[in-house]
C-alpha cells in the first residue's frame, strides 16, 4: 500500500466512522439478539424457548401470509422503483436546463421530499384515494370521462391497492431529483464539447455522454432505493391501519413483522426480519454482481 | 484555548453526574406505583384525580400514571416488559384480556380479595366472569361496553316519514327503515346513508345472528366460525346492507375516514343510524346542534334471538411488579365507588357497579332519552373466546378473507369455505 492509497483508506473509514460505531456500539447487540431469537419461541411474559428451525420452517412450508407479504413487498419494488428512478431522471434533466426562474422550478419539485413520506403524508393520501370523492378519481373522470363509479377503488379494492402504493411512491421523485442533478452537474463539460465536434446531436449525447456519466448516481440510487422499497412500512400502516388490507393485498414483509410482534411472537418476527435481510442482502450483492454497466471516470484514468 | 476546553468539558462531566445523581436521588422517595391506561382525556382525569387522592393519603407511596393510546397499548407494554420496566397496575380490557392471562402475565386476586373482604357482588356478574377463569379472578372491573347500540338521527325518521325504532324491532324492520332513509341528490349521490358502524364490525351481527366463534368460551379447543350456519347469517346480512340493500356505505368510500372518522358522519347527518357502543355520547351530545337523536338496541334476527359482542376494562396486577401489596391497595382504591360515581357522571362508559348505573348520576335524563337501555343490553352480552391467537385469527386470517365479502367478490358461504382449513391450520391455543 502506497502512502497516497494509506491516506485514502485512512479518510474512507473517517467518514464511514460515524456509521460503523452506530453499527458496532448501537446495533450490533440487537441484530445478533434477533438472529439467536429467530431460532426460538418467545412470548416476552415467559422464558425464552429453543426451537431449532421451527419458526423457518413454519415460514416456508406453512405459512401462506409470509409468502403473499413477500410477493406484495416484491410487486411494490418492481414496480416503484424502476418507474420512480426514470421519472427522476426525466425531471431532473429538465431541471438542469438554462432557464430563467430553473430555482423555483427546482424547489417546486423538490417540496414534498421536503414534506416527507411519513404519517400525515399517508393522510392525505388517503383522501387522495378515495373511491368516491378523491382527488385522483376526479381528475381520471375529467381527464377520461371514465364515471367515478368505474373508476378504480384504489385502496378499497384487491387489485388496485398496490398499484396505489406505487403511485403514492412517486411523491418523492423530487429527492431523487435532486441527488441526479448534483450527478449531472459533476460530468465534465469538455466531454459535451467533444461530443458536439464529433457531430453527436441531443439524442446521442444523452446515451454516450449523459447516461454514462451519471451511471455511478444510478447504481447508488438503484441500490438505495430497491433496500429502502423493501422496507416500506409507514404509508401501508397508516393507509391501512396496520392491517395491510383489503384482503391482505397490501401486507407488506415490514408490516407482517410488526403483526406478528404484535401478537406476541417475538422468536417468529425475528425470523421473519433474517429473511427480509438476506433477502435484501442477495438483491444488493446481485447489483453488485452485475455492475459492469456503471461507469467510474477515475477508474479510467489509472 | 486549550484550558477553556478543559474546563468546558469539565464543566459537562459533572452535569452530566449530577443529573445521575438526581435522578437517582428522585427515583429512592418510598415505593413508586406504575399504572398504564388508555383512554379519552375526561377518562384520564378521573384516573389522575384518584391518583392525587390516594398520593395525598399515603406518605411512602408514589402512583404515577402512564397514558398510552389505545391503539399501541399492547405494543408499548410488551417493550416495557421486555426493556425491565413494567407498570405494577395494568389497565386490562375485556379482549386483551385473553392473550395477557394465558401467559401468566396477571396475578391471580382471589387471595387478595379474600384477605380483604372485597364484595365484588355489586359488579355485573357477567363482567367480574369474564375475568375469571376456573374460580380465579384476576382483574376488578371498571367498566361494560356492550357494543350493540344503534345511534339513529330523529330528524332524518322524521323526513323519511318513518317511525322511530323501538327495542323490539327485528332485522326485516331495520332494512326496510334503513332503504327509506338513504338520500341521493339530483346526479344520484347519496348524500345521506341509512347505515354505518364505527368501525367495520362484523362481530356485531354474527353474534346478533347467535353465530359462535369457538365451541368453548372459556376453553376452546376448535374453531365454529366457518361452520356456524348463524355466523354464516351474519356475515352475509352485513355484505347485504352494502351490495344489496344499499344502504350501508361501502369499504370504498370508507377508505378515507377510517377508523373514529364514521362518527363524524353520524353528526354531520350523513348518515342516519350509527352502530356503536355508549362511548359517542359525552361527544354527540356537545357537538350535535340541529337534530335530535336517540339510541336503540340492535335489531332482533329473524329467529327473535339478539347477542352483543362486548367490550370494558378493569385494573389488574401484573406478576412482574415487585411491589403486588402496594398495587392491590391501589387497585382497591381507584376501582371502587368513587371512581366508579365519577365514570358515571362523564356519560362515557357503563360502570361495572351495578348500583351506579341504576342512578340519577348515571341516568341523568340527558340526551339519549332511552340510555336505560344499556341496563337490558346485558342480558344479551357475549364475549371473544379465550385464546392467544385471538386477535390474529381475527384479524389477519378472518379479516382479510371477509373483505372479499364486502367488495361483493365473494358470499359468505365461499368465504366460509375459504376460512375452513385455513382456521383448522391455527387452532385456538390456550396454553
Amino acid at each position: 500500500m502506497t502512502s497516497a492509497e494509506r491516506k485514502e483508506a485512512i479518510s474512507a473509514f473517517m467518514f464511514l466512522s460515524p456509521f460503523l460505531i452506530w453499527m458496532v456500539f448501537l446495533m450490533g447487540g440487537p441484530i445478533l439478539a434477533a438472529f439467536f431469537l429467530s431460532f426460538c419461541k418467545w412470548d416476552i411474559f415467559n422464558p425464552i424457548q429453543f426451537v431449532g428451525f421451527d419458526n423457518y420452517k413454519e415460514m416456508f412450508f406453512n405459512d401462506p401470509r409470509f409468502w403473499k407479504a413477500l410477493y406484495n413487498t416484491a410487486y411494490f419494488t418492481f414496480l416503484s422503483v424502476p418507474i420512480g428512478m426514470a421519472l427522476s431522471i426525466v425531471v431532473a434533466l429538465l431541471m438542469n436546463q438554462k432557464v430563467k426562474g430553473i430555482a423555483i422550478f427546482r424547489t417546486i419539485y423538490y417540496l414534498p421530499s421536503i414534506l416527507g413520506s411519513g404519517v400525515a403524508m399517508a393522510v392525505l393520501w388517503k383522501w387522495i384515494f378515495n373511491a368516491d370523492s378523491g382527488l385522483l378519481n376526479y381528475m381520471l373522470n375529467v381527464f377520461t370521462g371514465i364515471p367515478i363509479s368505474e373508476c378504480p377503488k384504489w385502496l378499497a379494492s384487491e387489485a388496485w391497492s398496490k398499484p396505489a402504493l406505487v403511485i403514492m411512491s412517486f411523491w418523492n421523485v423530487g429527492g431523487g431529483m435532486i441527488i441526479y442533478l448534483a450527478g449531472l452537474q459533476g460530468i465534465p463539460s469538455t466531454l459535451y464539447e467533444a461530443a458536439e465536434i464529433d457531430g453527436a446531436n441531443r439524442w446521442q449525447q444523452l446515451w454516450t455522454v449523459t447516461l454514462p456519466g451519471l451511471s455511478p448516481v444510478i447504481f447508488f440510487q438503484l441500490i438505495v432505493s430497491i433496500v429502502g422499497s423493501f422496507q416500506i412500512f409507514n404509508q401501508v400502516y397508516v393507509m391501512t391501519d396496520g392491517l395491510g388490507g383489503p384482503a391482505d393485498s397490501t401486507l407488506v414483509m415490514v408490516l407482517y413483522i410488526y403483526q406478528k410482534f404484535k401478537y406476541f411472537q417475538m422468536g417468529y418476527s425475528s425470523a421473519l426480519a433474517f429473511v427480509l435481510f438476506i433477502v435484501i442482502m442477495l438483491a444488493t450483492w446481485l447489483q453488485f454482481r452485475f455492475a459492469k454497466w456503471v461507469y467510474y471516470e477515475g477508474e479510467l484514468r489509472k | 484555548m486549550k484550558n477553556l476546553r478543559r474546563v468546558l468539558a469539565g464543566v459537562a462531566c459533572l452535569a452530566v453526574i449530577l443529573g445521575l445523581g438526581l435522578y437517582g436521588c428522585s427515583k429512592n422517595s418510598g415505593t413508586v406505583i406504575h399504572i398504564s391506561s388508555w383512554g379519552t382525556p375526561e377518562e384520564n382525569q378521573i384516573l389522575s384525580d384518584l391518583i392525587a387522592d390516594y398520593n395525598k393519603a399515603h406518605s411512602g407511596i408514589t402512583v404515577q400514571l402512564d397514558r398510552i393510546p389505545f391503539n399501541e397499548y399492547v405494543t408499548k407494554l410488551l417493550t416495557q416488559v421486555a426493556g425491565g420496566e413494567a407498570p405494577d397496575v395494568i389497565f386490562v380490557e375485556a379482549n386483551n384480556f385473553a392473550p395477557l392471562f394465558l401467559r401468566g402475565a396477571l396475578e391471580p386476586l382471589n387471595s387478595y380479595i379474600q384477605t380483604d373482604h372485597v364484595d365484588l357482588s355489586g359488579y355485573y356478574p357477567q363482567v367480574v366472569d369474564r375475568f375469571t377463569v376456573d374460580g380465579q379472578t384476576y382483574v376488578i372491573p371498571r367498566d361494560t361496553a356492550p357494543i350493540g347500540l344503534i345511534f339513529y338521527n330523529k330528524k332524518a325518521f322524521d323526513e323519511a316519514g318513518v317511525p322511530y325504532p323501538t327495542d323490539d324491532w327485528d332485522w326485516a324492520t331495520f332494512v326496510a327503515d334503513g332503504k327509506k332513509l338513504v338520500k341521493a341528490d339530483a346526479s344520484g349521490k347519496v348524500t345521506r346513508w341509512g347505515f354505518i358502524d364505527e368501525w367495520p364490525n362484523p362481530d356485531a351481527w354474527v353474534c346478533d345472528a347467535g353465530g359462535t366463534y369457538t365451541d368453548s368460551v372459556k376453553h376452546p379447543t376448535k374453531w365454529t366460525y366457518a361452520t356456524d350456519p348463524n355466523t354464516l347469517k351474519g356475515i352475509q346480512f352485513r355484505s347485504d346492507l352494502m351490495n344489496k340493500y344499499k344502504f350501508m356505505m361501502t369499504p370504498a368510500g370508507l377508505t378515507a375516514m377510517g377508523g373514529m372518522g364514521t362518527s363524524d358522519m353520524f353528526v354531520n347527518g350523513q348518515v342516519a343510524m350509527y352502530l356503536s357502543g355508549l362511548w359517542p355520547t359525552p361527544r354527540f351530545r356537545q357537538q350535535i346542534k340541529d337534530f335530535k337523536w336517540d339510541i336503540v338496541m340492535m335489531p332482533k334476527n329473524p329467529s327473535g334471538g339478539r347477542a352483543f359482542p362486548t367490550g370494558g376494562s378493569g385494573y389488574g396486577i401484573l406478576k412482574f411488579s415487585q411491589h403486588k401489596k402496594e398495587a392491590w391497595d391501589v387497585v382497591k382504591f381507584i376501582s371502587g365507588e368513587e371512581g366508579e360515581k365519577r365514570l358515571a357522571a362523564t356519560g362515557l362508559a357503563q360502570p361495572a357497579l351495578m348500583a351506579d348505573v341504576n342512578s340519577p348520576v348515571f341516568l341523568d335524563g340527558k340526551d339519549p332519552q332511552n340510555k336505560k337501555v344499556v341496563i337490558e343490553a346485558m342480558k344479551y352480552v357475549q364475549y371473544f373466546p379465550i385464546c392467544k391467537n385471538w386477535f390474529e385469527v381475527h384479524d389477519s386470517i378472518i379479516g382479510p378473507e371477509l373483505d372479499k365479502v364486502w367488495s361483493g367478490t365473494e358470499t359468505a358461504a365461499e368465504a366460509m369455505e375459504h376460512l375452513k382449513p385455513l382456521l383448522a391450520n391455527k387452532p385456538p391455543e390456550t396454553n
